[in-house]
């Protein structure tokens, strides 16, 4: 291999090792909003992933592009995620107004960018998510509550109902059977 | 006397269903006329087991490519006849959506609380790209007559994973001259979805490009507004149907798709035409990098 071989080799390695990787898991999105009522004050949750397989950390910058006025990011906007992590949050806090019309519709925004580029070449590329999502103004009475499960559990009174029943029938048969036999030995 | 073999039919019936106690009452005081001991047999019937309880699921996060993701929750399951009629090698778990490949897996059997159930414990695998959204939990077991218990009426969500890399961090061209038109990029972009975000399902992929600046000289710069870009599908035609690029502003490419899958069937090339290299401009290297970088996205 000669030195130009050698360089370029070193080169493309280089590039390679820098791609920025990182996710980040929403709660809440398009087809998934959040639903608040007039007055409500919650604070939510995002989650940054770095995928098991990155050798290294990834360092990322969010910043709110849109808060509707309802919203803030509290805690840190700068993070180091390490591989397989999964433990750092993106928190924002959502107010409703207390006079927030049912229905409505606010649209909240925010950024993640790499906070570390240094690649070389004509143009750099980095990966950024634009993450957005609608809270929707609802009756407090219809915000479902968290975690969302419908499981049924089979109630005992519904099976006690019937046998009880039987029983206060099978106690009265018998009654009527000793009376009438009472009656045919007192003949 | 018609009545009374009449009731006499309807106790024999009902008597089942109460207590042996009873019985032994009903021996003692009830002499059926005429008064002569009579023989009663009951066979108690195997009855199917129920399932009692789902621990509720808490909104799931995936791991993106190439991990899955276990999750883990539990189930109870009562059999009148006793636990022990329990069938624990049948125990299983499934997470349904519709269009969705069906997720399943064993249970194995955690604990018994009382002398009636048993507590199971399933780890179900999901995978980076399964569907965001409202997933139906299903839990079975059978006892050991093969009557089943069965319950689908449990959800719980899958949040939406973003997670995507590109395969390399620059964006080439080749060498160029004033007023030279219609270059296209080197070699494509290309972008691997890990997780579940789908486009244009969930939204478009975005480029967020910058004026090129001179290297040597600062104030020189090929704008952004001269790069068009666009997916696979409109390669061809990038220079001229390709989505003009903005500076500083992300827009979306609407011909890109970017499914969500396995390995291999996941990705997208994004393809990049510089459309006129500006008249004037000296001889230097010209980039984007730093600050400066751009920053393509879902």
């Amino acid at each position: 291999m000669d030195n130009r071989n050698l360089i370029f080799s070193i080169m493309l390695i280089l590039t390679i090792s820098n791609v920025f990787a990182l996710g980040i898991n929403s709660p809440y999105w398009k087809d998934n909003p959040l639903k608040m009522y007039p007055g409500e004050t919650r604070n939510i949750q995002f989650t940054l992933e770095n995928s098991i397989s990155e050798e290294k950390s990834a360092e990322a910058i969010v910043s709110l592009i849109d808060s509707s006025g309802i919203s803030e990011i509290i805690g840190k906007t700068e993070f180091t995620i390490p591989p397989g992590s999964k433990d750092q949050k993106v928190e924002l806090r959502v107010s409703i107004p207390d006079n927030a019309e049912i229905g409505k519709t606010y649209n909240i925004k925010f950024s993640i960018k790499p906070s570390n580029t240094q690649q070389e070449g004509n143009i750099q590329a980095v990966i950024g998510y634009d993450v957005e999502f609608p809270v929707i103004v609802t009756e407090k009475s219809q915000i479902p509550i968290e975690p969302i499960s419908t499981t049924k559990k089979e109630s005992k009174v519904y099976i006690l109902i019937p046998i009880l029943v039987v029983l206060i029938i099978a106690i009265g048969a018998l009654y009527y059977i000793y009376r009438k036999k009472s009656n045919l030995n007192n003949i | 006397m018609k009545k009374e073999i009449i009731l006499i039919i309807f106790l024999a019936l009902v008597m089942p269903l109460v207590s042996a106690g009873l019985f032994d009452w009903l021996k003692e005081k009830v002499q059926l006329a005429p008064a002569q001991p009579t023989d009663v047999r009951v066979q108690v019937r195997n009855i199917a087991p129920t399932i009692e309880n789902i621990n509720s699921i808490p909104a799931v996060n995936l791991n993106p490519a190439p991990s899955t993701t276990s999750v883990i929750f539990t189930f109870t399951a009562r059999d009148r006849n006793s636990a022990a009629d329990l069938n624990d090698a049948t125990a299983s778990a499934n997470f349904s959506k519709i269009g969705e490949q069906t997720r399943t897996s064993p249970c194995t059997f955690q604990s018994q609380p009382n002398s009636r159930e048993k507590i199971y414990q399933c780890t179900v695998n999901m995978q980076y790209y399964d569907d965001a959204g409202t997933w139906s939990i299903g839990v079975n077991v059978q006892d050991q007559g093969g009557l089943v218990a069965a319950s689908s009426s449990s959800t719980f969500t899958v949040n939406l994973l973003r997670d995507i890399t590109l395969s390399q961090a620059t964006i080439n061209f080749p060498s160029v001259a004033p007023e030279d038109v219609d270059i296209i990029s080197t070699i494509p972009t290309t972008i691997a979805n890990n997780g579940n975000f789908e486009v244009p399902v969930d939204g478009n992929i975005r480029i967020t490009a910058f004026d090129l600046q001179g290297e040597t000289t600062l104030s020189e710069i090929i704008p952004a507004s001269n790069f068009r870009a666009t997916g696979n599908s409109g390669i061809a035609t990038v220079c001229s149907t390709g989505t003009p690029l903005v500076d500083s502003i992300a827009v979306s490419i609407p011909s890109t798709i970017l499914p969500r899958g396995p390995a291999g069937s996941n990705t997208e090339d994004i393809t990049n035409c510089i459309t006129l290299v500006p008249i004037g401009i000296s001889n230097q290297f010209y980039s984007a990098t730093g600050g400066r970088a751009w920053i393509i996205g879902i």
